[in-house]
């Protein structure tokens, strides 16, 4: 069997189908479902109650930016993300819709706790689509949140750090949500690296991730890695 | 020219040949048909919102990493998959080769991708790795785990050719 004999079998099996004469109408159907889903998708974090308590998701990772000197959001385009969430089991979910935005600065007083901590640095963002039915979420979640002035110029963050006294010394943060299943959080559950090729909000979000993950389980939960490229 | 047009001449040039990739991705007509209409209505729902540069390229990404995870999704997001198959709406016009078809079944999702982005799109290791999303040394062992088990079901079965031109459907 050479190569070119299995080269030939591929051509054959290339040019061997026809579309259905009606294919225009059916792919258009399958748009405008897919719409109709994108639509009644909620975008809400009930698995983000985890990290309620430390008051950063609904300021940080939650809906669109506040109104005011906000950066615009960035439309979602160029190459698809590649991150891959693998399951102890071998089943993968590709985050190939992943939006990035920019957080904008908050301006006034003194931080009074550590959300506000947090808010004082211009952070950048990575979120996939939040899916829920009934309250609970239907597809994987991601999202990623950096410091714009601690992640800028090619930097590689290895998992696992030292103790942290403070959100505001963290760089990275990513959170990873199973459907079904409670987040898990790097720093915290992570072994392996983050580098955060390149960050920037001006003039526009773009953030380039490698991601290399594995995140622990806890109790009866099975470890899963999170690997690929951001876009 | 408006959007909506330019995606539905987008739509009727690359149907053939993305048809074409997504059969030799999962050696079966009817999740060939499956993945080609999954892939164009991704693209369908960015066009106009997001720019692509090379779109035909951007659809056979879409199309790779839809593919390697797409027993999961398409079960969930098509109600068709989840129960009995209807006739798949593809005709098959050209002969296909039984063996290839038989051992590519046998294959994982990530080598016959690999070996269709080989094989069907002509892309060195680097390329390949790049679409897939993975380092190249996977890419180097997925596409000799895959070429060597169709030369070993070559071996056993044979290289029979089947199908005829004109025939319904069917591998």
């Amino acid at each position: 069997m050479t190569e070119e004999q299995i080269k030939d079998g591929y051509d054959r099996l290339n040019g061997a189908l026809a579309p259905p004469l009606d294919a225009e109408e059916r792919v258009d159907r399958r748009v405008a479902a897919r719409r109709r889903h994108r639509r009644t998708a909620v975008a809400g974090g009930c698995a983000f109650g985890v990290l309620a308590a430390a008051g950063i998701v609904g300021s940080s990772l939650g809906g669109d930016d506040r109104s005011g000197t906000g950066v615009a959001a960035d439309p979602s385009g160029g190459p698809v993300s590649t991150l891959t969430l693998i399951r102890a089991d071998g089943s993968t979910h590709v985050f190939d819709e992943v939006r990035v935005s920019c957080v904008p600065l908050r301006d006034g007083a003194a931080p009074r706790n550590r959300a506000e901590e947090l808010d004082q640095s211009l952070r950048i963002r990575a979120t996939s689509p939040r899916v829920l039915a009934d309250g609970q979420p239907v597809e994987p979640i991601f999202a990623f949140l950096g410091v714009l002035e601690k992640i800028e110029g090619d930097r590689t963050f290895t998992f696992p750090q030292g103790e942290v006294r403070s959100l505001a010394e963290l760089p990275v943060l990513l959170w990873l949500g199973d459907s079904g299943d409670d987040l898990r959080i790097a720093p915290g559950d992570a072994t392996g690296t983050v580098r955060v090729v390149s960050a920037s909000c001006d003039p526009v979000p773009e953030l380039h991730l490698e991601v290399s993950l594995s995140l622990d389980g806890k109790g009866e939960r099975p470890p899963v890695d999170l690997v690929g490229t951001l876009p | 020219m408006d959007k909506v047009q330019d995606f539905a001449e987008f739509a009727a040039v690359q149907t053939r040949p993305l048809l074409g990739f997504a059969h030799a991705l999962t050696a079966d007509s009817h999740d060939a048909w499956d993945l080609t209409q999954e892939t164009l209505a991704r693209m369908g729902e960015r066009w106009g919102r997001s720019r692509f540069d090379e779109p035909a390229a951007y659809a056979r990404t879409v199309m790779v990493r839809l593919n390697i995870d797409r027993i999961r999704r398409l079960r969930r997001e098509l109600p068709l998959l989840g129960g009995p198959r209807d006739q798949a709406p593809v005709e098959l016009v050209g002969e296909t080769d039984a063996w290839l078809v038989e051992a590519l079944v046998t294959l994982s999702p990530r080598q016959r991708t690999a070996l269709a982005l080989r094989y069907v799109e002509d892309l060195d290791v680097r390329a390949i790795a790049e679409r897939m999303g993975c380092s190249e040394g996977t890419v180097k062992s997925q596409l000799s785990r895959g070429t060597e088990r169709l030369r070993e079901h070559a071996r056993e079965h044979g290289p029979l050719r089947t199908g005829t031109a004109g025939t319904s459907t069917g591998d």
